[in-house]
């Protein structure tokens, strides 16, 4: 069993043995794609083609291929290390279970989702409503970790409401802005 | 928290002034995959939108399959994609409609 308690204001993480080795073998999985996605970016930087990755880091510019292309080459390398820290995160905090930095609680909060948009990704998982394909032990497997991490990631935020206290700051640049850059404006 | 923003009014005026200049934009787009508490949480925590405009954003990509939730110059809104993908929300930028 994996849950966050709220400990004095802290976040603590306890995890059983067992569960903590099944999640740390899919923070290994997850970096293992990003290998994958750094092999892809040599030497132009094209879009990458597994599903998973393509979802994981989406065409930033869609309207238009030679910015997008500039914005990859800009972003990408430091989008991978984020994603690969978190993961990293997660492990570190799996094998010495307890209090969570900020940074770690961001760290989980992002991995979990990025971890299950790869699930989701295996399992074809494309619109709201789709259960996926599990026709095999280890997809019906993959399904149950699917949903265990989405119940997982909603104990956490509801740990975090419960704290009610300023979020956890993003790490270094790009930096969350004091408030929205300009009014949003209703989608079409 | 390190840069500053522009007044709210000040920046739609400019933008409002010419098709030329009108300002890029943060789409999110729904997936299947993300919590609805979640993709709150982060324009809550990220952007800094009150609770309740960080659900109605929420709501609007989940209903109608986008919403915009930044605009600006090209460099802060590329920024702002690019950190939602960090969050693994499914965003993109482009230079909105005139």
């Amino acid at each position: 069993m994996i849950r966050f308690d709220l400990v004095d204001a802290r976040i603590m993480l306890v995890a059983d043995p067992a569960d903590a080795e099944a999640l740390t073998q899919l923070t290994a999985q997850f970096r293992e794609l990003l290998v994958e996605r750094d092999a892809a970016s040599e030497p132009v930087t094209p879009a990458p083609q597994d599903p998973a990755l393509v979802r994981l880091f989406p065409d930033p510019v869609p309207d238009d291929p030679v910015e997008s292309a500039e914005v990859r080459e800009l972003t990408r390398p430091a989008l991978t290390d984020h994603k690969r820290a978190n993961a990293e995160r997660v492990a570190a905090s799996l094998a010495d279970p307890g209090a969570l930095t900020p940074r770690d609680e961001l760290a989980w909060l992002q991995w979990l989702t990025d971890i299950r948009i790869m699930l989701a990704s295996r399992l074809g998982i494309v619109i709201d409503g789709d259960e996926g394909a599990a026709d095999t032990p280890s997809e019906q497997a993959m399904q149950w970790t699917y949903h265990a991490l989405g119940s997982l990631q909603a104990d956490l935020l509801q740990v975090l409401e419960e704290r009610g206290d300023a979020p956890p700051e993003s790490p270094g640049p790009p930096g969350p802005p004091e408030q929205p850059s300009a009014p949003p404006a209703d989608s079409a | 928290m390190a840069f500053s923003v522009p007044a709210l009014d000040e920046d739609t005026r400019v933008d409002a002034r010419s098709s030329l200049d009108r300002p890029w934009r943060t789409i999110v787009w729904n997936d299947p995959v993300n919590l609805m508490q979640y993709v709150t949480h982060v324009f809550r925590t990220y952007f800094g939108y009150p609770q309740a405009e960080a659900e109605r954003l929420m709501l609007l990509v989940h209903h109608e399959g986008r919403a915009v939730v930044a605009s600006g110059p090209r460099e802060e809104v590329e920024r702002h994609t690019e950190a939602m993908h960090e969050y693994g929300l499914w965003a993109t930028a482009d230079k909105g409609e005139a």
